[in-house]
């Protein structure tokens, strides 16, 4: 009888409360790894979002500064500005160090004119194809993502500082979760010129937690 | 306390149960995302660097030449389609995904691209003409 008893209760503590809180505990600690790892994925993804508006902003703002577009001639088109007219757009002068380059050095720290020249009327075109066509600028500059937004600045140095002479764009906003900026120099009607571009990307989606 | 033992045991085994069914539900869940992040991952890659290269051959001007060699597959062993698409400035990339077809595109800053444009594989010559930018396919 009393062996029976102690054999009863022996196999009571093989299934008794401990095992379950044992495997509760585990379940938890599983879960929570897989979360984990579940949290790791969102900031590779958040990374791979800014390396993303990185290159964007780095092609964006070498295009604009440092190639007079395709065709060269763009901002005296007399038609209204496209993707199919423009096939590139850049507010060199068309005969700056790009243009140059194939024909005289092979580097651009060969050249004697070493400056970016920027063609005013570029930048007024611009500036005026954004106000009326906001997303042709950015499909020409290639600013493809989800939510991507972009803004421009064009100051011009007045002696003490630079004075703002143009802008264009949508600045980043409270929704903004990386913005990237590029600033560049060059000459505009021979005076120091800074271009900022501001790459962004609006939150969507995960990101607006 | 037989009957006892065995009303426990069926308790046990259920919440057992339970608790393998929402952990197995949870490692499915990631499982899935685990592998179709993998070929995303690996197929960005491929468009955006063919893209960062194609920019940097029109960025650098006339004569600039480079040369792109594409893997035969995805890291994870997908085939896939490379594409460069003029009029829509896209690098665009296209693989197959558990039976369905995923793409990506990779942003391009000039829509004067000439030469072999579709199905691009093996090693590709990019080389700026001076009034656009020619791809050509070659022997690596």
């Amino acid at each position: 009888m009393d062996d029976r008893k102690e054999r009863n209760t022996t196999r009571a503590q093989i299934l008794s409360v401990d095992a379950l809180i044992a495997a509760i505990a585990f379940a938890v600690i599983l879960v929570l790894a897989l979360e984990l790892w579940s949290s790791v994925t969102e900031k590779m993804a958040l990374v791979e979002r800014r390396s993303d508006l990185e290159r964007i902003a780095r092609d964006a703002a070498a295009v604009l500064v440092e190639t007079p577009g395709v065709p060269a001639n763009w901002s005296n088109l007399s038609s209204a500005l496209t993707t199919d007219n423009v096939l590139a757009i850049g507010l060199a002068q068309s005969s700056s160090v790009n243009g140059l380059a194939a024909q005289h050095a092979s580097s651009a720290g060969l050249l004697s004119r070493n400056a970016l020249v920027l063609d005013a009327r570029k930048v007024v075109r611009l500036v005026q194809l954004d106000a009326s066509d906001h997303g042709t600028v950015k499909r020409l500059l290639g600013i493809a993502g989800p939510g991507y937004e972009f803004a421009l600045r064009v100051a011009v140095w007045d002696g003490s500082a630079y004075a703002l002479r143009e802008q264009l764009g949508q600045r980043p906003d409270a929704s903004a979760v990386h913005v990237v900026q590029r600033e560049r120099l060059a000459l505009l009607h021979g005076n120091w010129t800074q271009l900022t571009l501001q790459v962004w990307d609006a939150c969507s989606g995960v990101l607006c937690g | 306390m037989r009957g006892q033992s065995s009303t426990e045991l069926i308790i046990i085994l259920a919440v057992f149960f339970l608790l393998l069914l929402s952990v197995l539900a949870v490692v499915s869940q990631r499982d899935d995302l685990f592998f179709a992040l993998q070929p995303r991952l690996s197929a960005r890659t491929v468009a955006d660097q063919f893209a960062t290269e194609l920019n940097s051959v029109f960025l650098g001007g006339e004569g600039t030449t480079a040369t792109v060699v594409l893997p035969a597959v995805l890291d994870d062993g997908s085939p896939y389609f490379l594409s460069v698409e003029p009029p829509a400035r896209l690098v665009e990339i296209r693989w197959e995904h558990r039976g369905g077809v995923e793409h990506y595109g990779a942003p391009l800053i000039i829509a004067r691209v000439d030469g072999t444009l579709t199905n691009l594989s093996g090693a590709v010559e990019i080389t700026h003409t001076g009034s656009g930018v020619l791809l050509s396919e070659r022997e690596p």
